[in-house]
């Protein structure tokens, strides 16, 4: 049976790489939409206190470098988490009346 | 001789070959492989690098990500503004076009964090805010003109003015 075009792009290999690479993907899905994109979910006091430091900051920027030359599905939604996390830090470190 | 059977003798031969070598000589054999393993690795790597300019400007892109909190607020409003958007999403753009979408990609992250700091709110702004009461607007005053100790301790309040009062007699 012949895959139709417009799935080719969400289709995996059926290899470890390929089974790795949906996982991820899902994962990474789910932590968007029930983590990331609300802003009221607090993140881990880990995080928050990693947050003011620039090699952790460069850190993360190498991961989504990594993730998207890895698998662009992947580098996306990586790419999509650590802007959320980037952007909510930001904004609750700013003083408010700067913001 | 059968094909098969010179086959075998070839292989035999080899095999009293190699064991006639000493062990000095198979490992430096072996090592002078494994350099020229990791040279072919390097030398295809560094062939596969991007152009130095695309480098530069990767590394600008990630320096400009990493340190977001402290980019100055004037280039924030500037992104926040009309002429700044459409040079930002422009900037995407080509730089999808011209570097690939990995490039374009981060310079879509560096451009919504730069954006996402601007300021939301102008020198004064009207707050939707009726109060039921007496209060009936509110206006926030920013800090245009600052007291002698703010601007020592470098502190910029906001304040916040009613400018109408609509007040009732009391009524038994």
């Amino acid at each position: 049976m012949r895959t139709p075009e417009w799935l080719s792009f969400l289709s995996f290999d059926s290899t470890t790489d390929g089974i790795c690479r949906a996982i991820l993907v899902l994962l990474a899905a789910l932590f968007v939409v029930f983590y990331s994109s609300l802003f009221e979910e607090e993140y881990s006091k880990k995080m928050i206190d990693l947050y003011r430091y620039p090699w952790w900051r460069l850190l993360i920027v190498l991961l989504v470098i990594s993730s998207v030359i890895w698998c662009p599905r992947v580098g996306i939604l990586v790419a999509l988490i650590m802007f959320f996390y980037l952007s909510d830090m930001n904004t609750l470190l700013t003083p408010l009346p700067q913001l | 001789m059968s094909p098969p059977a010179q086959k075998q003798a070839h292989a035999s031969q080899s095999q009293q070959q190699q064991a006639s070598q000493s062990p000095h000589a198979l490992q430096s054999q072996h090592a002078s492989q494994q350099g020229g393993d990791i040279v072919h690795s390097l030398q295809s790597f560094f062939s596969n690098l991007d152009s130095p300019l695309q480098l530069v400007y990767g590394l600008l892109l990630v320096l400009t990500i990493v340190y977001s909190p402290a980019l100055p607020t004037d280039l924030r409003q500037f992104a926040d503004s009309f002429l700044g958007r459409v040079f930002g999403v422009a900037l995407v753009y080509g730089a999808t076009e011209a570097m690939g979408w990995v490039y374009g990609l981060l310079t879509a992250l560096a451009f919504l964090l730069i954006l996402n700091g601007a300021p939301r709110y102008g020198t004064t702004f009207l707050e939707g805010f009726d109060g039921g009461g007496g209060v009936t607007r509110k206006t926030a005053i920013t800090h245009d003109t600052r007291w002698f100790v703010e601007q020592v301790l470098n502190e910029c309040p906001s304040k916040i003015d009613t400018d109408r009062v609509t007040t009732s007699a009391i009524q038994d």
